[in-house]
């Protein structure tokens, strides 16, 4: 069963910790809000970064963007999604 | 299988005690549910709670095998980072490591998290 990981607090804080903790070579991890910050992730899955969310905060993403025909996308296309906070 | 996962401590909101709903609600419906406790979560399990107005968790969960639920689980690592003990918590409770937690959130059907 595949899965979509949505993290949106800042790298280092609890919860995305264990988002990134929770990605199996399946699933993906989508950096939303305050996690775009994110640069150096490491994870089984592919990475994906909201790119209106990063835009606003001024940060190049290292990761592939995602605008949210792509979200939609993503959504529709893992078994089920977990949003981690 | 249907996965909670609860990563909220009690009483400071609402978030655990619904959680705790969803999964009575599961078990109402004849749907079989676990509880998978992390991080903030597992100070949920302690089982010396009392508190004065709102409902004491850790009596629902105690009896929540009578709804047919009985897998609850904790996690060591989530336990270890809080200097709680294994023997502080409810009984019944299963504790398994980090890849254990990644593995039952990877089978799950469906997850829920508050």
């Amino acid at each position: 069963m595949t899965c979509l990981h949505m993290v949106s607090s800042l790298p280092g804080s609890p919860s995305f910790e264990r988002a990134v903790a929770s990605v199996c070579d399946d699933d993906t991890l989508l950096l939303c809000g305050d996690a775009t910050y994110a640069s150096h992730v490491s994870c089984q899955g592919n990475i994906f970064c909201m790119a209106e969310d990063a835009t606003a905060r001024g940060v190049l993403s290292p990761y592939m963007a995602a605008d949210y025909q792509t979200l939609v996308a993503l959504v529709c296309q893992h078994d089920k999604q977990i949003d981690w906070g | 299988m249907n996965v909670i996962i609860q990563r909220h401590p009690p009483y400071s909101s609402q978030l655990a005690s619904e959680s705790l709903d969803i999964a009575l609600g599961f078990a109402v419906m004849d749907q079989s549910c676990a509880l998978l406790f992390l991080d903030d979560g597992v100070w949920q399990l302690l089982a010396q709670q009392s508190p004065s107005s709102q409902k004491n968790l850790a009596k629902h969960f105690a009896a929540l095998p009578m709804y047919g639920i009985d897998n609850l689980y904790c996690e060591r690592e989530s336990l270890q980072q809080r200097g709680l003990d294994e023997d502080a918590l409810i009984a019944g409770v299963q504790i398994i490591g980090l890849a254990e937690s990644k593995q039952l959130i990877a089978d799950a059907t469906r997850v829920f998290t508050l």
